[in-house]
């Protein structure tokens, strides 16, 4: 019975977009903006900046450190330390909430534990440190109402045109 | 003789490239002038697609296909605000009108896609997924790049991310 309720109410969505494809719909019906308007700049917001600036900087760390490429992992540290603060300036306040304050809450102290593993090259103290890095991105999801955004310890690249290895 | 004229074009191919390396510097390197003022980031169709639709194209369809659905819910909701910030940003591409292209591609297979997510509905899922994902390349077809084929991800290209349900 339900299988067939959502069959028809699927047919009906068809039937009435196939109906709206074909009666010309005006600017201000398109749920996509107008042909017509003036470009806009672009202005990316809290879910493109943590896919395009955080993401994948921490995977690339946690990659680098997995291969203890130091020297890697110190400079994807950096970035992503300096994505935050990116992610901070161009949206201080998400949702009312202060986000500079909720990524120092979240990240500080295992950005200052993973500086530490990265200098002394101590492979055990990076991965438990990664590990409440991962867990500090996670704690900040569900503090912001997005649990279901899990952030975990990347087991192999996502970047198949980078070396990760240290140079021997 | 033969070896004075071969030395002669040498010597003139040498200062041509002397010449064409200085006159060069600036105003002919296709990268652009290390002295100008830094200017802002101002991507556009390709470099939006590739940030803001393909990545949430495929972690909606992971999200889908793990039964995720209040990640499913989320990553529809980002990829359809991406479109209309893409619409925004690059109204018209190559003169063509973007927010209509994108609503002939996308309007009907959304709208299903929302449906499937809020019944949970698997089935549904993929069959609406597969049609956004048609959508997609039917708008790279008018276009003219049928070159560029999406399509629904069988594993996932976020190794740090978990797409499993809570249990």
């Amino acid at each position: 019975m339900r299988n067939r309720i959502i069959s028809a109410v699927l047919a009906a969505l068809a039937v009435g977009a196939a109906v709206a494809a074909v009666v010309p719909r005006s600017a201000a019906q398109n749920q996509f903006g107008d042909a017509d308007a003036e470009p806009a700049p672009f202005g990316p917001q809290m879910g493109a900046l943590m896919s395009m600036v955080i993401q994948p900087r921490h995977a690339k760390l946690g990659l680098a450190g997995k291969a203890q490429n130091w020297e890697l992992a110190a400079y994807s540290l950096k970035e992503l330390r300096q994505g935050f603060a990116v992610v901070a300036k161009a949206v201080p306040r998400w949702k009312g909430q202060p986000v500079p304050d909720l990524f120092d809450e979240a990240v500080s102290q295992p950005i200052t534990l993973l500086d530490f593993a990265i200098k002394l090259r101590f492979q055990k103290q990076f991965d438990e440190a990664y590990e409440s890095l991962t867990k500090g991105c996670n704690a900040c999801h569900a503090t912001t109402e997005h649990a279901f955004v899990v952030i975990k310890v990347p087991e192999v690249s996502n970047f198949p045109n980078q070396e990760f290895q240290p140079k021997p | 003789m033969r070896r004075r004229a071969v030395i002669v074009v040498a010597l003139a191919a040498l200062a041509a490239s002397t010449m064409m390396f200085s006159v060069r510097a600036v105003a002919q390197n296709p990268f652009g002038d290390a002295d100008a003022e830094p200017a802002p980031f101002n991507p556009q169709m390709a470099a939006l697609m590739s940030m803001l639709i393909q990545p949430r194209h495929a972690k909606l369809g992971l999200a889908g296909k793990a039964e995720n659905w209040p990640l499913a819910g989320y990553m529809f909701k980002e990829l359809r605000q991406g479109l209309v910030v893409i619409s925004r940003a690059v109204p018209r591409w190559k003169g063509l009108p973007v927010p209509d292209l994108f609503d002939a591609a996308m309007t009907q297979p959304l709208a299903t896609l929302d449906f499937a997510i809020k019944a949970g509905e698997p089935r549904q899922f993929a069959e609406s997924y597969a049609r956004l994902t048609a959508g997609c390349n039917a708008c790279h077809g008018t276009t003219d790049h049928p070159f560029v084929v999406i399509k629904a991800p069988e594993e996932s290209a976020f190794p740090n991310q978990d797409f499993q349900p809570k249990r």
